[in-house]
């Protein structure tokens, strides 16, 4: 990278995390926290032990997955606020067959599972796909509403037919058999997390190496030009969205199968949203994606685990979240730029007066 | 002699490209003043300045002795100074009469409007109907409606960016009338171009910028065109190179019959359109714009079905984009559009090198660093600078945008090019590249089609000409048997209809 693309991309940079920072320290003040032992609490219950990592990891797998698919709908021009709803489905699909198939060896069990949430997910954000490319609906409302209709079926559902009969009346499913839960490497490393990876892996392919990727880009960039190059923006936008849906598909299988283990009302408590912002902070590259994702999962969880050793509030972890995506998207307004740069300007002038 | 107007000192850069350096302007009360220059050499800049759409770094202005300094059109025009943009900033949407209450003129009504712009159109009769809508106007009435507009309010300056580029011959020669008769007023015209016969034409000194800077001021006479044309690209313009040999076509390559298309209205956009584009030949198509151009290019591209008709190319036939892209032998396309539908604009070249109709034949993984040395080489061998693969196209300017298309369009050996105004907004340097690339591939045996409005190119590279007007083609005949007026008729043809219709 060159000077001239890197100063622009580090002011943005600078400008996201003060920014986040600062917010972050009024809110933590606000509280009435100390603001050194708090954040000791904070890094500590992320990254402090083992289990603390495990616990980001696990935190991070789904919003990461459910954010790189809302990446790729980025590149080509859509946005995918339907995460949610296809979180839900993709964890029914995987509950259906966990339960229906608990003899299943788990070798076949647990992909057999994880395949079909994440076809699940594919059908559901496919079908927005769809009625954007056929019927010209916008994607933006169809996600928002399938994610109703995603999450009354699931409720339905865990309140009636799937209601576990031995539970202790709660709407939850019933636990899924251990032939069906992901396994943990070295107590450390949730098997989701591999996935995470490998999909984030994937998805670097297909933005960066595929010509598939170069027509999701293009048809991202000027729908003019790809119309021009013979690129079908229907078949794009369809593609797009279903790759969308499977990710954050899985995304809700592996939380199912991988923590959770049953499914319930309140299975997401907003992964499909977070990951849009995780997406944004991450500019749609596959890279930034993960990375912010696996910050934003460790961030949460140690607030979460901070929540006991030193009464921080959990909420802080939401304002965090929104205000770097607020920074983010000042930071990266042709406007900010300028006011950041001529403000510079001014300083260095009065420093010379 | 009393300067009306006087800019002094002008410096305005974007970024690191220096618009205007230190230029000074005078121009007299009463004159018809020519500002010429290639593009990009600042004239609109300075211009904008002038009427306070953008803000100089340094210099002043002075109009009628008294200093100003707008900051908005509003300011401007208070200070005395119009400016009718190429394309005229009138509201589509709205009634004449609407659009000259939005200047503070009349409140919508026909008569109201009438009785604000009275002093004016005497000088300038208007010759609209208020009540039309401006989008139903062809381009000559919306300038006329912006220049009286400028006038109603009183300005003593009117600045013209490129007015002619949009009109016809004739419509030109109506404009200079309505120059002639401002100037008379003791009013003075500062009329932007690029085109050196318009200068001898109308104007009584000239301005030359090159790069930014003023080359000097003229009376007009003082200088024959030659020279006019050194002073403005700094060099001696190669003699014009009309290709001496007119080559005749071998076998077909392009053959539409009774090519029909109709609008979204049921308007008839092309009406039987017979052409053959034969290989080793250019065809250029003369018109002016929306006369059909549009239409027949996109069926030329494969964007558009005919309506009926057949399209052929080497005996196969061919309608849609599906079509061409699985046609054997690839077709450069060359868009009129290069920023918008030639290009990703934002995206890196080597990725816009690869998007054409034959991308889906490269399956598999990229090999980065292969497309990147195959960028490279496609850059250099079309002389883009800098052949950066990782740039993006917004990045370069208007020349070296249009060799990338070249570059990707020809890059898979096409045996038929089809061009749209392929030299639209270039500077001299470029547009000479870009048709001696033009008539390399003639005489390497292409065939070639050139559909353009700037007359001054179908003369010098068409092997055949035809004329295109309401969807008509004239026949393409040899260009030994057509000079310049009888193609500047059959383009004018057309007006001559509407006026028998208007008459009617």
């Amino acid at each position: 990278m060159n000077s001239a693309r890197l100063v622009p991309a580090l002011t943005r940079g600078a400008v996201a995390l003060v920014g986040t920072l600062a917010v972050g320290l009024i809110a933590i003040l606000a509280a009435g926290l100390d603001p050194v032992t708090t954040l000791e609490a904070i890094i500590d219950g992320a990254v402090g032990t083992p289990y603390a990592i495990r616990q980001s990891l696990t935190e991070a797998v789904p919003v990461t997955l459910t954010a790189l698919g809302v990446a790729v709908a980025f590149r080509a021009g859509l946005f995918n606020l339907g995460g949610e709803g296809q979180i839900y489905i993709g964890a029914l699909g995987a509950v259906g067959i966990s339960l229906l198939f608990p003899e299943l060896t788990p070798v076949l069990l647990i992909p057999f599972a994880l395949a079909v949430g994440m076809l699940g997910g594919l059908v559901w954000g496919g079908l927005a796909g769809v009625l954007r490319a056929k019927l010209r609906l916008s994607e933006i409302i169809t996600t928002i509403m399938l994610n109703f209709i995603a999450f009354w079926i699931v409720s339905y559902l865990v309140h009636g037919p799937l209601k576990d009969p031995g539970g202790s009346g709660y709407p939850l499913t019933r636990e899924i058999t251990e032939s069906a839960q992901l396994p943990v490497f070295g107590d450390m490393v949730p098997s989701g997390a591999v996935l995470m990876l490998v999909a984030a892996f994937c998805v670097w392919l297909l933005l960066e190496r595929t010509s598939t990727g170069i027509k999701i880009k293009g048809a991202g960039s000027s729908a003019s030009a790809s119309r021009f190059a013979g690129v079908s923006m229907s078949r794009v936008t369809i593609l797009v969205m279903a790759v969308a849906g499977a990710l954050a598909g899985l995304g809700g299988a592996v939380s199912l199968q991988g923590d959770q283990h049953q499914v319930g009302d309140f299975f997401s408590p907003g992964w499909g949203f977070d990951a849009v912002a995780v997406a944004l902070i991450g500019r749609g590259t596959a890279t930034g994606t993960l990375i912010t994702g696996i910050a934003v999962g460790a961030l949460r969880s140690g607030i979460q685990s901070a929540q006991g050793t030193a009464q921080v509030p959990s909420s802080i972890a939401q304002i965090l979240l929104a205000a770097a995506v607020l920074f983010v998207i000042v930071g990266n307004a042709e406007g900010a730029g300028q006011l950041v740069r001529r403000s510079w300007i001014r300083t260095r002038g009065l420093a010379s007066d | 002699m009393t300067a009306l107007v006087k800019m002094s000192g002008i410096v305005k850069s974007f970024g690191e490209t220096i618009a205007n350096d230190d230029v000074s302007l005078e121009i007299a009360a009463g004159e018809v003043h020519a500002l010429l220059g290639e593009n990009g050499a600042g004239k609109t800049t300075l211009m904008n300045i002038l009427y306070g759409l953008t803000i100089p770094d340094e210099g002043t202005i002075e109009v009628g002795g008294v200093s100003v300094a707008p900051r908005n059109p509003a300011d401007a025009i208070d200070a005395g100074i119009g400016m009718v943009h190429q394309h005229p900033l009138v509201v589509g949407a709205l009634t004449v009469a609407e659009n000259f209450s939005l200047g503070g003129l009349g409140d919508g009504s026909p008569a109201s409007m009438l009785e604000a712009i009275a002093g004016v159109v005497e000088t300038i009769p208007l010759n609209v109907d208020p009540r039309a809508r401006i989008d139903s106007l062809p381009m000559s009435l919306r300038q006329r409606v912006e220049i009286v507009r400028c006038l109603a309010h009183g300005v003593k300056v009117l600045v013209l960016d490129e007015p002619t580029a949009v009109l016809t011959p004739d419509e030109v020669a109506q404009l200079f009338d309505e120059m002639r008769r401002v100037v008379e007023q003791g009013r003075s015209v500062i009329f932007i171009t690029h085109k050196l016969a318009e200068v001898q034409t109308i104007a009584q000194r000239v301005t030359v910028l090159r790069r930014g800077c003023n080359v000097g001021s003229f009376a007009v006479g003082e200088l024959t065109s030659a020279e006019l044309a050194e002073q403005m690209v700094g060099r001696e313009i190669a003699k014009r190179a009309v290709s001496q040999e007119v080559h005749s076509g071998g076998a077909v390559r392009l053959g539409l019959k009774g090519v029909d298309a109709v609008g979204d209205d049921g308007e008839c956009l092309l009406d039987g359109v017979d052409l053959e584009v034969c290989a080793g030949e250019i065809v250029a198509i003369a018109g002016v714009e929306g006369n059909g151009q549009r239409p027949l290019a996109d069926i030329c591209f494969g964007l558009r079905t005919p309506d009926s008709g057949t399209v052929v190319h080497d005996g196969q036939p061919l309608t849609r984009l599906k079509h061409w892209g699985r046609s054997k032998v690839a077709i450069a396309r060359i868009p009129e559009d290069r920023r918008h539908e030639g290009l990703l604009i934002d995206a890196p070249l080597w990725e816009n090198l690869r998007y054409g109709p034959n991308l889906a034949a490269k399956r598999g993984l990229i090999n980065r660093r292969r497309e990147l040395e195959r960028a490279r080489k496609l850059l250099e061998e079309f002389g883009v600078v800098p052949p950066d693969p990782m740039a993006p196209p917004s990045s370069l300017s208007g020349g070296n945008q249009q060799k990338v298309v070249l570059a990707r369009e020809l890059s898979s050996d096409p045996d038929l090019v089809v061009a749209v105004n392929p030299t639209r907004g270039l500077d001299i340097g470029a547009q000479r590249e870009v048709r001696d690339r033009l008539l390399a591939l003639r005489s390497a045996g292409k065939a070639v089609l050139v559909i353009s409005t700037d007359l001054d190119e179908v003369m010098e590279i068409g092997d055949r000409i035809g004329v295109l007007y309401r969807g008509r083609l004239e026949a393409p005949v040899a260009r030994a048997a057509v000079d310049r007026s009888l193609i500047g008729e059959a383009m004018a043809g057309l007006l001559d209809d509407q006026r028998e219709k208007a008459g009617a």
